[in-house]
């Protein structure tokens, strides 16, 4: 069908100018000097080889690693109490939360940045600097999103039917939240934990402001590079995008082997 | 003019074979039913000559004119589809003259023509309701006066009443069939469901992995099924092989398949005087009331079989567990392969 | 479970909720009111609107974001519905491309262009070849840079907005329409676009929040040197040159209400559509 072939020209095209960027960076992440020619002027792992030799990329790496996974992980714990609670025993805690949700979008990254610092530089919780603070702002960051995923995938579990079935087989509603809800939970959450992922490796604004060199997170090690020069930048980023690939490919084929199987 | 002519019409999604030539020839003003279960194609078919689908090979022809490559729009064909597809910004008025609009006919006559139609389908005072207001029947209505207002020469309607529950579905099944006999307009419908392809249709073809299995008057396809398949899907045919009728007096045949109405097959307390019968001593199973239908299942050591009687008595007239006999006339026994 | 234990279950979060959400908004606010010697005042508010430095960035961020917001838009519906039409083995790789973009965002974005587009980028370089000068029309780190930049970003989150919409929109109302006579630009000017227009809508505030709230990638491009509304945030707050938390505070008042408004107009819209 001729709307098919043009649909799919423009789709192609779209898909070129997506990876451009990408395809740029890697290809002078691997290039000797690229400053007047049309073409590198030669090839070249040596920018890689300083990359991961220096041990301050592999802390980075790590930092981010680790504190955008405690900070979903958090997340998901503290959430999903409250999620559960307003599906089945108090229904003005989702109204409450459903607005509660929607705040970190008004009051993001660089707004955030000023309020935290303010309360935490001083007196009593002088976290400001240290991973605590960020820890605390990217709980607040990927709420929305958590949230979203839990509660949809709540929904869709049908929570209250199974919770007074499971009543009427006998079980406590400790048990069927471990045995019945949980185990389905996980499945759906994933999509939101990816996303959150993606975002938290990501940032830059609040990490730079609030902790800055005391906690170098990938970012900020990102933006520091550049003064060394842009091809040891550019083999950052790649490494950079590299991981977050290969992490949701990771997950993403994680979560369909379980669905297969269940 | 409208009939409807298909020639050799085949259909493949990468591997997936769905229309295997297709044949079929629909005379003007007739109902036919594309019959079959979920799979067999009916509804692609449906959309090939509508022209949604394009064929990978093959004729489509409307009267005398070749149609397989034009675009729907020119086909003057009317459809409704299984779930309304009603336009959700527009009010019922407003989807019934939507067709008109596009042919940029005088408003006078949008006004009339809709008027009419809205008349006909029996909307009248929910003119400027929008779908999400309408109940499921009043839906599919005014998707049919959407599709009719048209004039157009061949209705399409692909599985119209499945979203709707028992009771609307036999009232508008019957109000179809009168306004098509009305406007004597060509019409193909797609179902699943027998019993409704039995009443309404002139002629129903009856689908089975994307080709025609049998064609004929919903007579003919009850009474004489051709094989195995149309005697499974239609009514409720005992089908049988040779060994199962080893307890029966009377039956020659050594090979074959059989099928066999369950409402041919007579029970009584003795065996029947009539010699010519088929008979066999069986046990009453289980009864089943259907309504207007007792549906006895009784077996032998070699087979079992189902029986449907009228259900005249209010007393079943035999128990489960009870010893009867079965008896049919040899010529009621249909050979099916 | 008793009732107490319910209400402990609850409580973490909404502490966690108070402590680095609601009490620095507080703060915020109360401090945006306050003089950098900490006495009660609105001037900082008076200065923003008085002060050219600070007009032009509220002047900056908003036409950025307008403009991103619109031609990302735009490019973002042409290709949504392009991925719809294109069969599905094409669309699924679409996607999970357009999901790789949409990553792509801050620090590593404006590095990629600054080696595409900036003074000795590739692209620029290749036009210098082929005899035509880019950096005569085209400044990466001027306003329309930014946006060039901006636009990059926005088209992977417009296109996963909006393309559930073509899912729900094609199908079955675009048969029936052709059924009817409709051709493909009737069956848009009638049923498709009055019916994307709710998914274009909020798909637009969305974009134009986030493009105005988007400080990483200004601040890698231009290394803070461009005057944008969260950069200037920034620099106040961490004190590069002037140190003025409260001047930051108010600015930040500002700006959050204007993403309040967006947010909620955008997702209420989402959310009646669902």
């Amino acid at each position: 069908m001729k709307n098919r072939k043009s649909s799919a020209l423009m789709v192609v095209m779209i898909m070129v100018y997506m990876v451009i960027p990408i395809f740029f960076t890697v290809i002078y992440a691997v290039s000797t000097k690229w400053q007047i020619t049309l073409l590198p002027e030669g090839f070249t792992l040596k920018h890689f080889y300083s990359l991961f030799t220096n041990i301050r990329f592999y802390r980075a790496v790590g930092r981010s690693l680790s504190v955008s996974i405690i900070s979903i992980a958090l997340s998901f714990t503290l959430l999903l109490p409250v999620i559960y609670m307003g599906k089945v025993h108090f229904p003005w805690l989702t109204r409450i939360m459903r607005f509660v949700s929607m705040i970190p979008f008004a009051i993001s990254g660089v707004i955030l940045a000023v309020g935290l610092i303010k309360l935490y530089s001083s007196g009593p919780l002088a976290i400001s600097g240290t991973v605590f603070i960020l820890i605390g702002a990217y709980f607040v960051v990927i709420m929305p999103f958590m949230y979203q995923g839990i509660k949809t995938s709540l929904d869709n579990l049908e929570v209250k039917t199974l919770v007074d079935a499971a009543k009427l087989l006998g079980a406590t509603e400790w048990e069927t939240f471990w045995k019945v809800i949980f185990p389905n939970l996980i499945k759906g959450v994933s999509v939101s934990v990816l996303l959150s992922f993606a975002i938290l490796m990501g940032e830059f604004v609040l990490s730079n402001i609030l902790v800055g060199g005391n906690y170098e997170t990938i970012q900020v090690f990102m933006f520091w590079s550049r003064g060394v020069s842009g091809h040891y930048s550019s083999a950052i980023v790649t490494s950079y995008f590299i991981l977050i690939v290969a992490i949701t490919a990771l997950i993403l084929h994680l979560n369909k082997y379980d669905t297969e199987r269940g | 003019m409208g009939t409807v002519t298909v020639k050799a019409l085949s259909k493949s999604y990468g591997d997936l074979n769905v229309l295997n030539k297709i044949n079929l020839s629909i005379e003007q003003g007739s109902f036919v039913t594309l019959l079959g279960p979920s799979g067999c194609g009916k509804s692609t078919l449906l959309r090939c000559i509508a022209g949604l689908i394009e064929v990978d090979e093959g004729e489509i022809m409307f009267g005398d004119e070749e149609v397989t490559h034009l675009l729907p729009q020119k086909r003057n064909i009317g459809m409704v589809f299984q779930n309304y597809a009603l336009f959700p910004n527009l009010n019922v008025w407003e989807n019934i003259a939507f067709g008109l609009k596009v042919q940029k006919l005088p408003a006078e006559e949008v006004k009339d023509r809709t008027r009419e139609m809205i008349q006909l389908v029996a909307l009248e005072g929910k003119e400027k309701s929008l779908p999400s207001q309408l109940s499921g029947g009043q839906k599919q209505r005014v998707a049919l006066a959407r599709a009719l207002v048209l004039k157009p020469k061949i209705l399409l309607l692909d599985e119209p009443f499945s979203a709707l529950d028992a009771k609307i579905r036999k009232t508008l099944r019957l109000q179809i069939r009168e306004i098509q006999r009305a406007l004597n307009i060509t019409t193909i419908f797609v179902t699943h469901d027998q019993e409704e392809a039995l009443i309404l249709s002139d002629e129903i073809f009856v689908m089975d992995k994307g080709e025609i299995t049998q064609f004929g008057s919903a007579k003919s396809i009850y009474t004489q099924p051709a094989n195995d398949f149309v005697a499974g899907f239609i009514g409720h045919y005992n089908i049988l092989s040779p060994e199962q009728f080893e307890g029966f007096s009377k039956f020659d045949h050594k090979e074959g398949r059989f099928a066999l109405r369950p409402e041919v097959i007579k029970i009584s307390h003795a065996p029947s005087e009539l010699h010519t019968r088929v008979t066999a001593q069986m046990q009453v199973k289980d009864v089943i009331l259907l309504g207007s239908i007792l549906r006895y299942i009784v077996s032998d050591r070699h087979t079992k079989l189902l029986v449907d009687c009228l259900y005249e008595d209010e007393t079943p007239a035999f128990k489960i567990g009870e010893q009867i006999y079965v008896h049919f006339e040899p010529e009621k026994l249909k050979r099916i392969g | 479970m008793t009732k107490k234990n319910h209400y402990l279950l609850i409580a973490p979060f909404f502490i966690v909720v108070c402590l680095f959400l609601l009490l620095p908004m507080l703060f915020v606010l109360i401090d945006s009111f306050k003089t950098e010697q900490d006495v009660w005042s609105i001037s900082n508010y008076i200065e923003i609107f008085s002060n050219p430095f600070y007009t032009q960035s509220f002047g900056n961020s908003l036409d950025i974001a307008f403009k991103s917001m619109l031609i990302g838009l735009g490019i973002s519906l042409l290709s949504a519905h392009a991925i719809h039409s294109s069969g599905k083995r094409l669309g699924k790789i679409a996607l999970t491309v357009t999901n790789m973009a949409s990553n792509f965002s801050g620090v590593p974005l404006a590095f990629a262009f600054m080696i595409i587009l900036g003074n000795n980028g590739v692209i620029t370089i290749l036009f210098k070849h082929l005899g035509f000068d880019l950096i005569s029309i085209f400044n990466l780190y001027s306003k329309i840079g930014l946006i060039v930049v901006y636009v990059y970003f926005q088209i992977p989150l417009g296109i996963l907005l909006l393309y559930p919409a073509f899912d729900r929109i094609e199908g079955s109302y675009k048969e029936a329409a052709f059924t009817l006579g409709a051709g493909k630009w009737v069956f848009w000017k009638r049923i498709g676009l009055p019916l994307l227009f709710p998914s274009l809508l909020s798909t637009s505030v969305i974009l134009f929040a986030n493009a105005i709230g988007a400080y990483a990638t200004a601040y890698a491009l231009t290394s803070g040197a461009f005057n944008l509304v969260p950069v200037r945030i920034g620099t106040l707050v961490s004190g590069d040159i002037f140190l003025k938390p409260n001047m930051a505070s108010a600015l930040s008042v500002i700006l959050a209400s204007i993403l309040l408004a967006l947010n909620t107009i955008g997702r209420r819209r989402l959310h009646e559509e669902s």
